[in-house]
């Protein structure tokens, strides 16, 4: 699935443009029913790699939607992620979109 | 300009990735210890024991003792699962969820009123037992009501 959104249907131009990367997009949507999750965690649901996983997140939290806490060192460093308030209403403004397009 | 109908699909595919995605931190956990259940059931007995029969400074030490105990566990498990779920529980897990809160309610109603008149052992017992057979009963519960989940989402 593209990243394009200039090439759509009027009504996907309203999509937010940090949310349309599809793994972006699942990121974000697990994040909203979790308090926080570790890196580990996002990166088996989402299924892509360390370097994949961050490059993803480093764009969500440049947009200011996911916030990351980094504990311990070496082997016992853990990566945690949580949706900030703004990546919250971005996503419920992402889904709505989404289901306008469908008619739902 | 693509079709209406790829549109379509596409922004189904994305919500139904996206409700996969929402559901990740309910249905996707790490298999639950054996010692949980048991465990649970002897805090359980040990904090009716505590509240029972300890007075004063003792069982008040005793009584945060054991909340810390809890408190501990639940950082463990939140470290072992890798998330802690919140929000709308999905539909599947509910009628689990509900009837374990409302075991729940049943055993400490009844160990409090065994207590209170003095059965103090026999509610622990109680709650071993029955808080044992509930914790379990309900750890295969989610874990079913997960699996139902995941298949709903393909």
């Amino acid at each position: 699935m593209s990243d394009e959104t200039t090439t759509r249907a009027p009504g996907w131009a309203e999509l937010d443009p940090a949310l349309t990367a599809p793994k972006r997009l699942a990121a974000v949507a697990l994040l909203s029913r979790a308090g926080n999750a570790d890196f580990a965690f996002v990166r088996e649901h989402l299924q892509v790699s360390d370097s994949d996983l961050s490059k993803q997140m480093t764009a969500l939290q440049q947009a200011g939607y996911v916030d990351t806490t980094k504990t311990g060192r070496g082997r016992g460093a853990t990566t945690t992620f949580k949706l900030t308030r703004a990546g919250r209403a971005a996503y419920r403004r992402h889904r709505e979109v989404l289901q306008s397009l469908l008619g739902e | 300009m693509v079709s209406v109908m790829e549109t379509d699909r596409d922004a189904r595919e994305l919500l139904r990735e996206a409700d996969r995605a929402e559901a990740a931190p309910w249905v996707d956990f790490p298999p639950t210890p054996g010692w949980y259940p048991p465990a649970v059931g002897a805090w359980g007995a040990a904090m009716v024991l505590a509240l029972g029969l300890l007075d004063g400074p003792v069982g008040a030490v005793v009584v945060v003792a054991l909340a810390l105990v809890e408190v501990a566990f639940i950082r463990w498990y939140r470290h072992y699962r890798g998330t802690m779920p919140t929000g709308a529980v999905p539909r599947e897990m509910r009628p689990a969820m509900l009837a374990f809160m409302a075991a729940v309610l049943v055993i400490v109603v009844g160990a409090g009123a065994l207590t209170m008149t003095g059965h103090a052992w026999l509610a622990a017992a109680l709650v071993l037992v029955v808080g044992t057979a509930v914790v379990w009963w309900y750890e295969r519960a989610y874990a079913a009501g997960a699996a139902r989940v995941r298949a709903r989402l393909g």
